[in-house]
Parts: structure tokens; C-alpha cells; sequence
């Protein structure tokens, strides 16, 4: 039920994401159970009757305190086992940036994006930049290069079905990555409150094959430089 | 009654130096900005559920007041539900009462301690009423947003968020002293460190905890004031400032203020479960060594708030690492907690349902943390309705169940009169049941992709799937704001026609049952208690009572 919504996945590690959800969801559901279905029994089985005296039993000594600490020694090695799996998929996505084929330069303003590919040279300043307004197009299938600045407060750049978040600091330029297995038309969102005009903050995501993408940069192209 | 003498309307009930007219005075304040939080908290889900209709009572919840909304909503239950429901007022009318002192060790302190609180409340209401609003940067005040008006339009509110902050801070650290200074110079005779009662342990362990990290936010926030005021650039990166300097020095307070608001209820329920499960608490050693570990990991995962924000990613593994591991202390104090009510005579009196209420829920906020901690995770689930979910089922069992917990328990000693039993037990399942219809909901909600702090979700088609959860949880969410109102009903109608009640209705054997309800001026007769026991002794093998009280000491005055 907690997945019903969840959105399909699109990139090449949104499986690994969204298994790693799933297995902390199976672990929390297994002790949501074990404690509720605990709590219910001891109610039952424990309330109060005529004549019958609790136990006295203080929890000092240790044949009675190692069951707990056992439990508990249980529990530590589950939490290294999600921290192994959970640092796994952080690495990957966050802190080795593999090649990457695109790069795109992303400025988040108040309440808008701008989404700008660079010319021949790499330049993002150069005339041959283009720049597009609210809609980021990305080849399917390669590695895409972000990087991320903003030009006035914090805002986030959240692609759910890509599942890929990043906040977007003013005064820095953020690198990330992604990419992607569909061709369609994704969501962006700003997930960071920058001011009343946050909800309008939206953006789409057109994932296109290798020959619609190139003719929509010719397209911009031409927009941008009069139709020449 | 040897410490009373003739008290005027004004130094009796307005300007009071006495700890339970203090507490109590704490307490009303709560409960009165509660209104207000929960007014907000409808709002909320009264836009989410049905964008763009006007709110009754309210109107049409435009994205500018929406930012203002859940601004005040997080502020006012934290600081000023919160804070005075689960330290100023418990650390207030028990400390005193369960060490055997007559009153706190500063009571003018203890005074001005109130009142300060409610010049910061009065502040931040105040700020509905001055040109551009109040402040609109959400709960957190995450800068740049926060530190210049040239982004919200907000000038003199949000300095008088800040002002009203710093008034509520100064008040509970000057709180703070008082309890701990209290609890090391004025225990009463044979009350040593061992024998304080867990409740008192867990009120300290809060101020303690809020001692520490106070110092960097009060910084921060002065640098905030500065920013906004001024005109200096400490959070401005456009003035060679850095907005993440805010978000680390806001966190580093904010999670051990997470503890601060969950180490009294803790108290609370260790406490209760031993006089209704009449047993003592099972490892109470292990419990307080378990919870200084946790204060101590509390200062070592702040950056669990940033972990796509941009910070070090390689820095990022170690705080997922110290968050995951507080599972561990938890889950001790949780299996004590069990282990206490195993064996037991359990007495569903209302004050034990609010505990057992408060287990059953807060279970669910400290499991779906492990989602949010592990960093892999949080990627996606950051800032979605998954984050409101889960810290709603960290909070709300934490100060309303425990805050019921406490208030049920400790009425008769506050009041003299016993709250109406039914309607007690009648609250607690309206609460828990529409609690968790309101929240459980958030959780497919969240994990569905849906962001917090958008004011308006028709811009997001994609969101559609999602209205008839969020019409759900908006309906529930408004039975619950209603049922509170038998409490309140219960709460006031009780204080003068509930029946009278008994010196020691419960059979508890901490010492502020032993005070007349309520307890005079003074709190004791001509001579002090002196303690001769462990407040756990309940159930001992071989003695024919199941309780037996710290201490001797009879009241000179005893009635009922």
C-alpha cells in the first residue's frame, strides 16, 4: 500500500533507490508488527486481575538483561546492514560522478528555471549557448551533467521518476547526474520553500531520442538567434 | 500551614512566585496557543485537501499566507506548545514536588521565566498586525530566504520572529538553571541521585540537553537578525556570506531540540507505567544510560536535515551512520519500557491508555526515521509529505500523548479534583484513531512523490491521484482539532466539579503524592519528607500492600 503511488522509475539507479526502500520497509514492517503485536499481547495478557500480584523483577542482574542487549545487538547489525546498502547507492549517485555525455547548466531563480546547454567550447556565456526557459531536454539513454546555481535563495531540484534531488545553493555551482531509460515527459519540481511564488516553481522534463533532441536544439537555435 | 500567608489576586495568580501557580500558568499557555497551532494546522490541510476555497472562518488561503501559516504552525507548536507543555510546566510543578523541596531554588527566576514567554508570544503574534506580515520562511528559516526582505517582502515580522525566539530561548534556559539548581541543592533529606524518580531525571536531561545546544542557533540567529537589520552579509553569498553556515548552526540545535521535546514524555511513561503496571522499571540503570548515549548522538547527526543540500557528500556517510544508530538507545528504552509492562497488573486508568497510545504510535515515527536517515533513501524522500508524516508521529505522541499522559495524571495533585473518567478515555480514541488517520495517510502520500510547503497543489496534475488521501487525511485531521475540545471541556468543567480528589488516588509512591491536592504554598507541613525509599518499590515479594511510598511523612492536614 505504501507504494501504490510511488512514480515509475526512469534512470538507471532508480531500481537501486527504490530497492533500498523496499528493504527498509520490509525491516521496519517486521519490528512495526514484533513491538505492536507485543504491546496487544502484554495488554491482554497482563491487566489487572483479583488476586493475582505483578512480578517484581527490577532488570539489574545480568541473566535478565541479556536478552535485552542481545535484541538490541540485533538491531545494530541490521542498522549497518542499511548503512552498507544506503552508502552504496549515495556513493554512486552523489559522490562519484561517473563520464558524463551532456552537460547542462541549470539557474534556478526565484520562480523560475533556466535550463542552458553549452556551445562548441563548453562556454555557457557565448551566444551559441542555448538557454531554455522552464523545459530541460535530455537525450535517452546518456549520462547527463547538471550543474546546479541559483541566483537568488535555495531551491531544489527534484526529478521524482528520475529520483534525483539536489538543492540548488546561491553562490555555488553544484555538480550531479543523472539519466534515463524512457523517452517521455517527466516532472521537475522545486522541493525547497523559496518564497510565495514556490508552487509555481515547475519545470518539465522532455526525455527524447537522439534525433528529436538534436532537431529541438536546432529548433532553439533558431528561436533564439531569429529565426536564422 | 506553616509557609502560608495572605496572598493578593496579583502576587497569587498573575505574578506568581510559586512553582505550581508558575506551572499551571505554563500550562494555560500552551493549551491557548495550541488553539492557534491547530487553527494553522486546519488551514494546512484545509488547502491541501480543498485548494483554493475559502477556509471557513479564515477564507481563501493565498500562497503569501500560506507560507505564513505553516511559518507560525511549526514555530507556535514547538516553542510554545511544545516547550511549555512537556519542561516548563512538568519541570515546574514536579521537580519540587517529587525531590521534597518547598519551592524551586530561584522563584523569582521561575517568574520571570513565564513571563518572558509570554512577551515572546505576544511578540510573535504581533506580528500579524505589522506591514509585510509575519515571517513566511517556514519553521526552519532557512537563509538567504530568511535574511533579507527583498525575498519575501517580509521586514518587520521576521524580526519579530527572531526577537520572539530569543525571548522564548532566554526564558527556558533561565527554567533550565532553576531545575537543575534545584534538583542538586534541594533534595530533601535521604533523596539521593539514586532515588530521584525517573520523571525528574528526564525533565533534567531535557534542560541539560537544550543547554548545549543552544549557544550556536542564539548565534546563528543573532547573525540572522543581523543580516535582516543591518544589512551584513552572514548568510548572503551575494556578500561573501554562506546560507548552509545557517542550516548547520539551525540543526545543531534542532535535533537535540527534537530530544528536548521527547525526553519528559519519556519520563512521563516510565514513571506511569510503574505505578499502573504496578512494577518496578525494568533496567532503569540501563534506561539512563541509554539516554546519555542518545543525548550525546543527538550532537553528532544534525547533518541528517542536509543531506542533499549540497554539504560534503563524502561527510554525509558519517552523520547516516550516528542517525541509524540511534535506533539503538531507543530500542533499549523501548524494550524496558515493554519488559516494565510484561509481568504486570496492568490498570487501563486513562493516564496508562495515553502511555500505551503514545508506545503504539511513536513506534511508527522512530521506524520511518530509519527511511529518512539512510542517506540512499533520502535522496528521493527528502522534503516529500514522507517527512511530514514521520515527524508528526514523532511529535504529536510525543507532546499531545505524553503531554495527556502527564496532564491526566498529575490533575488531581494540580487541582484537587479527579477529570471525568469517561470523557478521558473517550478523547484518547477520538485522538488516536483520527491521529492516525490524519497522518498515516502522508506516509503514500509522501512516498507517491508529493513535496511539502506548496501552497497550492491544483498546479500539480500529477498530485491528482493523491486528493482523495488528502480529503481523507483533511477530514480526519479536522476530528481530531474538534475531539480536543472534550479535553477542554473536561480540563475546566473538572477543576471546579470534578470529584474531590484523594491525597493519593493512584497508590503511587513518588513523593508529590504525599502533598495535599493541591499542594499549599509551601508545599509540605512545618516539617520536611525524608526519604527512605526507591520510588519503584511497587509489587515487592512477601509484603502484603503492592506499593509502598518514599517516605513516611504524613501531612499535617490531611483531608478526603
Amino acid at each position: 500500500m505504501l507504494f501504490n503511488y510511488l512514480p515509475e522509475g526512469i534512470s538507471s539507479f532508480s531500481g537501486d533507490i527504490d530497492s533500498l526502500i523496499h528493504f527498509i520497509y520490509l525491516l521496519t514492517a517486521f519490528f512495526f508488527f514484533l513491538f505492536e503485536g507485543s504491546l496487544i499481547f502484554i495488554i491482554l495478557r497482563y491487566r489487572q486481575k483479583k488476586g493475582v500480584k505483578a512480578e517484581h523483577v527490577r532488570g539489574e542482574k545480568w541473566a535478565e538483561l541479556k536478552w535485552v542487549l542481545a535484541f538490541v545487538f540485533v538491531i545494530m547489525c541490521l542498522d549497518f546492514a542499511i548503512d552498507m546498502r544506503s552508502t552504496k547507492v549515495w556513493d554512486m549517485l552523489k559522490v562519484n560522478l561517473p563520464a558524463t555525455d551532456v552537460d547542462i547548466k541549470v539557474v534556478a531563480k526565484q520562480f523560475d528555471w533556466t535550463f542552458i546547454y553549452p556551445d562548441k567550447n563548453g562556454s555557457y556565456d557565448s551566444a551559441d549557448a542555448l538557454s531554455s526557459y522552464r523545459e530541460l531536454h535530455v537525450p535517452v539513454g546518456k549520462k547527463i551533467h547538471v550543474i546546479l546555481t541559483s541566483k537568488d535563495v535555495i531551491h531544489d531540484f527534484f526529478l521524482p521518476e528520475v529520483r534525483l534531488k539536489q538543492d540548488v545553493m546561491p553562490g555555488r555551482e553544484i555538480n550531479a547526474w543523472f539519466d534515463t531509460t524512457k523517452v517521455g515527459t517527466y516532472h521537475i519540481v522545486c522541493n525547497e520553500l523559496c518564497g510565495f511564488g514556490h508552487t509555481r516553481m515547475l519545470a518539465v522534463l522532455h526525455v527524447d531520442d537522439e534525433k528529436t533532441y538534436e532537431n529541438w536544439k536546432i529548433q532553439l537555435y533558431k528561436q533564439m538567434h531569429g529565426g536564422v | 500551614m506553616s509557609q502560608g500567608h495572605h496572598q493578593g489576586f496579583w502576587t497569587k495568580y498573575i505574578f506568581s512566585t510559586d512553582h505550581k501557580m508558575v506551572a499551571r500558568q505554563f500550562l494555560l499557555l500552551a493549551l491557548g496557543m495550541a488553539v492557534f497551532g491547530g487553527f494553522y494546522a486546519f488551514l494546512i490541510r484545509w488547502q491541501m485537501a480543498f485548494p483554493n476555497q475559502p477556509a471557513p472562518f479564515f477564507g481563501p488561503v493565498t500562497p503569501d499566507k500560506y507560507n505564513v501559516i505553516i511559518t507560525m504552525h511549526g514555530t507556535i507548536m514547538l516553542f510554545f506548545v511544545g516547550m511549555p507543555l512537556l519542561n516548563a510546566f512538568p519541570s515546574n510543578f514536579l521537580v519540587p514536588l517529587m525531590i521534597g523541596a518547598r519551592d524551586m531554588a530561584f522563584p523569582r527566576l521561575n517568574m520571570a521565566s513565564f513571563w518572558m514567554t509570554v512577551v515572546a508570544a505576544i511578540l510573535l503574534m504581533s506580528s500579524f498586525f505589522v506591514p509585510g506580515g509575519p515571517a513566511a520562511a517556514g519553521w526552519t528559516g532557512y537563509a538567504p530566504l530568511s535574511a533579507s526582505s527583498e525575498y519575501t517582502g517580509v521586514k518587520i515580522g521576521a524580526v519579530l520572529w527572531l526577537l520572539s525566539l530569543a525571548f522564548v530561548f532566554i526564558s527556558s534556559s533561565l527554567g533550565g538553571i532553576n531545575y537543575l539548581v534545584t534538583v542538586v541543592t534541594m533534595r530533601a533529606k535521604g533523596m539521593s541521585y539514586s532515588r530521584i524518580p525517573l520523571t525528574v531525571w528526564f525533565l533534567l536531561a531535557a534542560a541539560f540537553t537544550f543547554f548545549l545546544a543552544a549557544g550556536p542557533v542564539l548565534a546563528g540567529a543573532f547573525m540572522l537578525l543581523m543580516d535582516n537589520v543591518f544589512g551584513t552579509g552572514f548568510f548572503l553569498p551575494f556578500k561573501g556570506g554562506e546560507p548552509l553556515l545557517w542550516q548547520h548552526l539551525f540543526w545543531f540545535f534542532g535535533h537535540p531540540e527534537v530530544y528536548v521535546l521527547f525526553f519528559p514524555t519519556l519520563g512521563f511513561c516510565l514513571d506511569i507505567i510503574a505505578v499502573f503496571a504496578r512494577k518496578p522499571i525494568f533496567g532503569k540503570k540501563l534506561i539512563i544510560g541509554s539516554t546519555i548515549a542518545a543525548i550525546a548522538l543527538s550532537f553528532v547527526v544534525w547533518a541528517h536535515h542536509m543531506f542533499v543540500t549540497g554539504m560534503n557528500p563524502t561527510l554525509v556517510t558519517p552523520f547516516a551512520i550516528t542517525t541509524i544508530l540511534i535506533s539503538v538507545p531507543f530500542a533499549i528504552i523501548y524494550v524496558c519500557m515493554f519488559m516494565s509492562l510484561k509481568g504486570g497488573s496492568i490498570r487501563l486508568e486513562p493516564p496508562m491508555i495515553w502511555v500505551l497510545g503514545f508506545l503504539a504510535t511513536f513506534l511508527v515515527g522512530g521506524l520511518t526515521g530509519i527511511f529518512l536517515g539512510a542517506a540512499g533513501a533520502d535522496i528521493y524522500l527528502h522534503a516529500t509529505y514522507f517527512v511530514i508524516a514521520h515527524f508528526h508521529y514523532t511529535f504529536f505522541p510525543s507532546v499531545f500523548f505524553g503531554g495527556y499522559a502527564a496532564i491526566n495524571y498529575w490533575y488531581p495533585k494540580m487541582f484537587g479534583r479527579m477529570l471525568n473518567k469517561t470523557a478521558a478515555i473517550l478523547h484518547f480514541v477520538l485522538t488516536f484513531i483520527f491521529f492516525n488517520c490524519t497522518f498515516w495517510p502522508l506516509f503514500i502520500v509522501g512516498m507517491g512523490g508529493m513535496v511539502r510547503r506548496i501552497a497550492d497543489p491544483s498546479f500539480y496534475p500529477q498530485f491528482a491521484i493523491f486528493s482523495h488521501l488528502n480529503v481523507f487525511a483533511t477530514i480526519s485531521a479536522m476530528c481530531l482539532i474538534s475531539s480536543q475540545t472534550i479535553f477542554l471541556w473536561n480540563f475546566f468543567y473538572s477543576m471546579k466539579n470534578g470529584k474531590k480528589a484523594e491525597l493519593n488516588p493512584y497508590e503511587s509512591n513518588t513523593l508529590e503524592w504525599l502533598a495535599q491536592s493541591p499542594p499549599p504554598h509551601g508545599n509540605w507541613g512545618p516539617k520536611l519528607p525524608v526519604v527512605t525509599g526507591d520510588p519503584y518499590e511497587y509489587s515487592q515479594p512477601g509484603e502484603a500492600s503492592d506499593w509502598k511510598s518514599q517516605s513516611s511523612y504524613k501531612g499535617d492536614a490531611i483531608h478526603g
